[in-house]
């Protein structure tokens, strides 16, 4: 499904198309400049740049739709959640970390009575 | 009295220590493991994000041209809407209802010149950057979960804790001594590596979970900045084979010295093209994906020691690409001409 989204918002059958036609504009400029026929190979020249033009204008506008696209949109929306469910374990495991301090200090507290208490036992 | 004084407290110290022994038995596996392979992904996601924000940059002057082009061959008339003259009004009016600015965004958006030219340069591609930095915003979320910072400093806790401990293990070991069982050489240590196990544990679920469940939504934003560099960046490729025939024709006819200087030339530029191809965003991107892969299939296998292994060659790969991308688009930028905002 995504594979077909991306297949549509770049147009690849018409990129492919227009990559077939540089390719034979390029055989063509090959043969213009082993005759040294320059004028000619200047026209593919100017010939090919188009297509390299329509080729980009495709891309810019491939990329106004995917910017557009309910894909990115979502996937906004999921990453920010997944950041903000990590970021709350993070703060739980800290939450744990200081309650186990805590729990280190009372015990040191205990530690203080028992020993008090021991001192008025014996 | 005394039995009943001291006992309460030695039971409770003698459970927690049960417990705790139950707790060192079973194994635990420690996200401080992927430490170094989570900064690793870290960094790499930063310099990705910034290839990405460079060829951004270089979109943005390409639009900047082309809408200066396309102005200046339609050469209308400019002028300002009628939603500049109504700011005004709407400010004072605002301001004598409430004594505050009624402004919206609606209204200042109300405002434009006429012709507006290209309207999608400032901000460019806000949605696909937001899920740049939300991919960044993953990655230090990572970081945290497998960072050792509370773990120093619940160590520096027990560690005065454990000065002041000796009575009550005295206390303890005369009660496991009275029932003959094994006495402890120290309280604090036993419950200080107990609490570390705990905390290992629940940071390596927290990360384990994590790369489980966010991997296809992180595959996902990755291939979708692939396919956005993908597009800003075909415009560079086409450019530079614009270079290469550009050469071609001038070196078509070349003799003796200029034949080799030409050669070289084109050799250079095909170099170049070529370069283009190998440092393209989108491998880079994929590297992401292999990277976070290596990593969830490593947590779910903790003991599997080629696969932590992997995980590591490929944060490096990812890392060191990463880099060579950022230094290649920076230079790329570097190179281009700014044509202005």
């Amino acid at each position: 499904m995504a594979a077909t989204q991306r297949a549509k918002r770049l147009r690849i059958d018409i990129r492919l198309a227009i990559l077939e036609n540089f390719k034979a504009l390029s055989r063509q400029l090959d043969v213009a400049l082993k005759e040294n026929d320059i004028d000619s190979a200047k026209q593919i020249q100017t010939n090919i740049s188009a297509l390299h033009d329509q080729l980009d204008e495709l891309s810019r506008l491939s990329l106004d739709a995917l910017e557009d696209s309910d894909e990115v949109k979502q996937t906004i929306t999921q990453l920010r959640q997944s950041v903000v469910d990590l970021k709350d374990d993070a703060d739980t495991i800290t939450d744990l970390a200081n309650a186990l301090k805590i729990g280190a200090q009372i015990v040191q507290k205990a530690t203080e009575i028992v020993s008090t208490l021991e001192g008025i036992t014996h | 009295m005394r039995v009943s004084a001291i006992c309460g407290p030695v039971i409770y110290v003698s459970r927690v220590i049960a417990f705790v022994g139950i707790l060192l038995i079973s194994s635990a596996c420690s996200p401080y493991l992927y430490e170094k392979e989570i900064t690793l992904f870290n960094k790499g996601i930063d310099n990705t994000v910034a290839s990405f924000e460079e060829l951004k940059q270089k979109e943005r002057e390409r639009r900047v041209a082309k809408r200066n082009e396309n102005l200046k061959n339609d050469n209308r008339f400019i002028s300002l809407t009628e939603g500049c003259d109504m700011l005004r009004s709407k400010y004072e009016e605002g301001f004598n209802k409430e004594a505050k600015i009624l402004l919206t965004e609606a209204d200042y958006q109300d405002c434009q010149i006429i012709p507006v030219g290209e309207p999608r340069i400032d901000p460019l591609l806000p949605n696909l950057t937001a899920i740049g930095e939300e991919l960044k915003h993953y990655a230090v979320a990572l970081s945290a979960v497998s960072n050792a910072e509370d773990v120093t400093k619940l160590q520096s806790a027990f560690t005065e804790f454990n000065t002041n401990i000796k009575e009550l293990l005295k206390a303890v070991n005369q009660e496991l001594s009275e029932r003959g069982e094994q006495k402890f050489d120290t309280v604090a240590g036993l419950v200080y590596q107990a609490g570390i196990i705990y905390l290992n544990q629940r940071r390596f679920n927290a990360l384990k979970n994590a790369v489980n469940e966010t991997h296809p939504i992180i595959k996902k934003a990755a291939e979708l900045l692939a396919e956005g560099s993908f597009d800003m960046y075909g415009p560079e490729l086409s450019a530079q084979n614009n270079k290469l025939i550009t050469l071609r024709i001038a070196v078509g006819n070349a003799t003796g010295d200029d034949y080799v200087t030409a050669w070289h030339a084109l050799k250079a530029e095909r170099d170049t093209y070529v370069e283009l191809f190998r440092s393209s965003p989108v491998g880079v991107f994929q590297e992401l994906i292999d990277t976070h892969e290596a990593l969830r299939q490593s947590v779910n296998d903790p003991n599997n020691k080629d696969q932590i292994e992997q995980v590591l060659a490929n944060a490096k790969a990812f890392h060191n690409n990463a880099k060579a991308a950022l230094d290649l688009f920076k230079k790329m930028g570097k190179d281009g001409d700014g044509t202005g905002g």
